[in-house]
């Protein structure tokens, strides 16, 4: 009888205790369970709540990070030992052109001002395409690997027509005297114009090496034109491509008497007219100004060398 | 009772690291505890911090528990500590030992395991809180003695370890909490 009475007791309290529903509060529970977390290590988490997914460990990409160094690497390496292979052949653009325009002399006139130097430059570019015959400039447009890939699209149409008037000037050289089409304007159409020398002394080059100079070649010969192109004076925005031209045609001829064709042909002259005491002095002028041109048989002494 | 794993188990789990085994727990024995510090006299205020300290104690000292133990009986040891530290720090402390409160009579027999079968009926509230006023009532050590066999379901032999009283002591207290209990109840009936 004692136990019913006590186990009434109890149940009794127990359903109290459940209707009056007494309980800590939120802060005190989350306060509990979050330092029951930080015990074990663990992001603190409301019990109830279903387990997360395990945690995924992070990734290893240092492979793959080291197999895209050493493949960079491989691959600069290669490329930096091809461009050394290539390397030797190569030779500075303004250095030549300062070679071959060593001797021209400076055209004297009022420095333009720089805003005008690109319309003369153009103009110049111009003049000189109009002077090659279209055949030569369709072959030479025909081609583009000529140009080189790094140059712009108006050096490529500079080069070819450089190079297709440089083997005109050279076919003339060869066959017989005869005068240029157009007069040397300036010194750095000379420079231009020394050219065909240094083409038909590589002509007599390897056959091995011949493609890749005529890529150089064509690449330096635009960039020769274009930089002894650059510095020449510029005509007035206001006077047309013809003054423009006109004007500097006029101070070449002023300061040099006539191209090296012209020249030879004079000397020839000499020879047949029986002058050979002034046609040795004349060819001794001409050697010292065109080392590189090859002097036809007509124009030497009979004792003389070629 | 609890299907699923046992307090032990859970508390093994949360020592080994997982911190939802100890969820587990905690939700099992959160509201007892909370009961047992308010009938003790506690504000809820004050409630509240008793149970954090003593669960902070469970959570720091989980790893040293003893499997062969029963958590219960260790929980509600931690939880008595706490508040007689806390009422040791007051001037009015009573003790839950006080043997002026515990008249000796005849042995009571108290089966705290076949106390929660389904056959309680629900209750006002107010006829709840008066439930309540009375077991608050209760000398202290009658009345802790009844706690930890209703809230904490502890054994006789539980109580005693709990309370660090002797056999016939526990049986004693819980007698006289249960008469005077029992009348309280009269007025339900």
């Amino acid at each position: 009888m004692r136990r019913n009475g006590s186990d009434r007791s109890v149940r009794g309290y127990r359903a109290a205790s459940d209707t009056l529903d007494e309980r800590p509060s939120t802060a005190t529970r989350a306060a509990i369970l979050a330092a029951a977390a930080r015990q074990v290590q663990a992001a603190p988490r409301d019990a109830r709540e279903p387990l997360a997914a395990p945690r995924v460990t992070p990734r290893k990409r240092w492979p793959y990070a080291a197999a895209s160094a050493v493949l960079l690497s491989s691959l600069a390496v290669m490329m930096a030992t091809r461009t050394e292979r290539e390397m030797p052949t190569f030779t500075a653009p303004t250095e030549r052109v300062a070679e071959n325009a060593a001797p021209a002399k400076p055209v004297p006139s009022p420095e333009p001002p720089l805003s005008a130097a690109a319309p003369s430059a153009s103009q110049e570019v111009a003049s000189t395409q109009a002077s090659v015959p279209a055949r030569a400039e369709k072959q030479a447009k025909a081609d583009p690997s000529r140009a080189g890939a790094t140059i712009a699209a108006d050096e490529a149409k500079v080069a070819p027509a450089a190079e297709a008037r440089a083997k005109e000037e050279v076919a003339v050289l060869r066959d017989a005297p005869a005068p240029a089409a157009t007069p040397p304007p300036s010194a750095s159409v000379d420079a231009v114009a020394a050219l065909p020398a240094q083409l038909a002394k590589r002509q007599a080059a390897p056959a091995v090496e011949a493609t890749e100079r005529r890529r150089n070649e064509s690449s330096d010969i635009a960039s020769a034109e274009r930089s002894a192109v650059r510095p020449a004076p510029a005509a007035p925005p206001a006077a047309g491509l013809g003054a423009a031209t006109g004007s500097v045609s006029a101070e070449a001829d002023a300061s040099k008497p006539s191209a090296a064709s012209e020249w030879l042909e004079r000397i020839i002259k000499l020879r047949r007219a029986g002058r050979h005491d002034e046609a040795d002095l004349e060819l001794k002028r001409f050697r010292e100004s065109y080392p590189q041109v090859t002097v036809p048989a007509e124009a030497l002494p009979a004792t003389g060398t070629r | 009772m609890n299907a699923g794993p046992t307090d032990e188990e859970l508390l093994a789990a949360y020592a080994a690291g997982d911190a939802r085994a100890f969820g587990e727990l905690y939700e099992r024995h959160e509201r007892p505890v909370f009961r047992y510090f308010l009938r003790q006299g506690a504000a809820a205020a004050l409630a509240e911090d008793l149970l954090q300290e003593t669960w902070m104690a469970v959570i720091r000292n989980a790893e040293r528990f003893e499997p062969r133990a029963k958590f219960t009986t260790w929980l509600y040891t931690v939880a008595r500590s706490k508040m007689i530290d806390h009422w040791r720090g007051k001037d009015d402390a009573v003790s839950l030992d006080d043997a002026a409160n515990d008249p000796d009579e005849a042995p009571l027999e108290v089966a705290g395991s076949e106390a929660d079968r389904p056959d309680v009926r629900a209750v006002s509230r107010a006829q709840a809180r008066a439930f309540v006023e009375a077991v608050e009532a209760l000398p202290a050590a009658q009345r802790e003695a009844f706690l930890l066999q209703a809230e904490g379901g502890l054994s006789l032999e539980e109580i005693a370890i709990v309370t660090q009283a002797g056999h016939e002591t526990v049986k004693s207290r819980l007698r006289y909490a249960m008469t005077k209990l029992r009348s309280a109840m009269e007025d339900w009936e």
